[in-house]
């Protein structure tokens, strides 16, 4: 799961080393933290969120094998 | 950027005062429906009037809503642009390649260039996970495939993504869902409120009832909740 994330996120940006994810394991869901550089957050984030949203689609129907349910937060 | 937010009986109505306010001129901004308005009951209660964001922008006038997939990332400024010597067919099939094998979703992909998109054909056992609920899924790895390949390749063209015939069955599906809610509508004369879809769904109902005589659709909502409406004509049109 980190690594699609990894994969989508860093496609997406101009500066993918700044790219750092990290994971928050709950007892029923899974956070997982974004974090890039700052002039890459809209891009991240795309017009209305549609970026943003359309990677949490993706990562939620990886996650419905694991049954856990996924979140995702962009940290500014 | 200079904006206002207007209020308004009519879109018309809302517009003209906030263009008056801005001194601007329609070609000069970018507008937002943010709430559709509503007829009360009686026209008296619960009536809500339309509320626009009317933006000044200095370029080219932009369509109202509706975003292009693909102009996001082509117009985000300093975009380093990697070209390869890969075609972009190569490079579609890379990205979904990398994208499956994350998704542990074992299938087949199979790219074409065409003259204006590149279609890709998801085929294999667990095709269904890719497709998600109301092809939700589909649509946002179509959407983030073209942000990618425009982003990162310079791609210009169109990557449309079909799993199977999934696409042609959902077309098929969401046009006798729409004849027979228009029938029932024909029957009580009650407006008929569908679930929020999809543009290229909602396009499809739109298509497929305008034959219809005695039948109006309309959309209303905005982004996400967008929906559409059916109901019957009588004598003066709704809108």
């Amino acid at each position: 799961m980190n690594e699609l994330l990894q994969l989508l996120v860093k496609s997406i940006v101009d500066t993918p080393e700044e790219v750092t994810i990290s994971e928050v394991v709950g007892e029923k869901a899974v956070v997982y933290e974004i974090k890039v550089a700052e002039s890459d957050i809209g891009k991240v984030i795309g017009k209305q969120g549609r970026i943003i949203n359309a990677i949490r689609t993706i990562v939620r129907a990886a996650a419905v094998k694991d049954g856990k349910k996924v979140s995702i937060e962009l940290l500014g | 950027m200079k904006e206002v937010i207007q209020e308004g009986r009519t879109r018309e109505e809302a517009l003209k005062a906030a263009l008056e306010k801005l001194g601007a001129d329609e070609n000069d901004v970018f507008v937002e429906v943010l709430e559709t308005p509503r007829e009360g009951l009686f026209g008296l209660i619960g009536s809500r009037n339309i509320k626009l964001r009317v933006a000044l922008v200095n370029t080219a006038p932009e369509p109202e809503i509706e975003p292009d997939p693909n102009r996001i990332a082509s117009t985000l400024p300093g975009s380093p642009r990697v070209f390869s010597d890969d075609t972009p067919e190569d490079q579609v099939r890379d990205f979904l390649e990398k994208v499956f094998k994350c998704l542990e979703v074992e299938c087949d992909i199979d790219v074409c260039e065409g003259q204006n998109d590149i279609s890709v054909d998801i085929t294999g056992k667990d095709a269904g996970v890719v497709i998600g609920k109301f092809g939700q899924t589909l649509d946002s790895l179509q959407f983030i495939t073209n942000v990618v390949m425009t982003k990162k390749f310079g791609n210009k063209k169109k990557v449309v993504i079909n799993v199977g015939d999934y696409r042609k069955r959902r077309e098929e599906s969401v046009h006798k869902m729409a004849r027979s809610v228009a029938r029932k509508v024909m029957k009580t004369h009650k407006p008929e409120a569908l679930a929020p879809m999809p543009p290229q769904d909602r396009r499809i109902i739109h298509l497929a009832l305008a034959n219809y005589k005695n039948i109006v659709t309309t959309s209303e909502g905005t982004g996400k909740n967008r929906k559409v409406v059916i109901s019957f004509k009588s004598g003066s049109p709704t809108r």
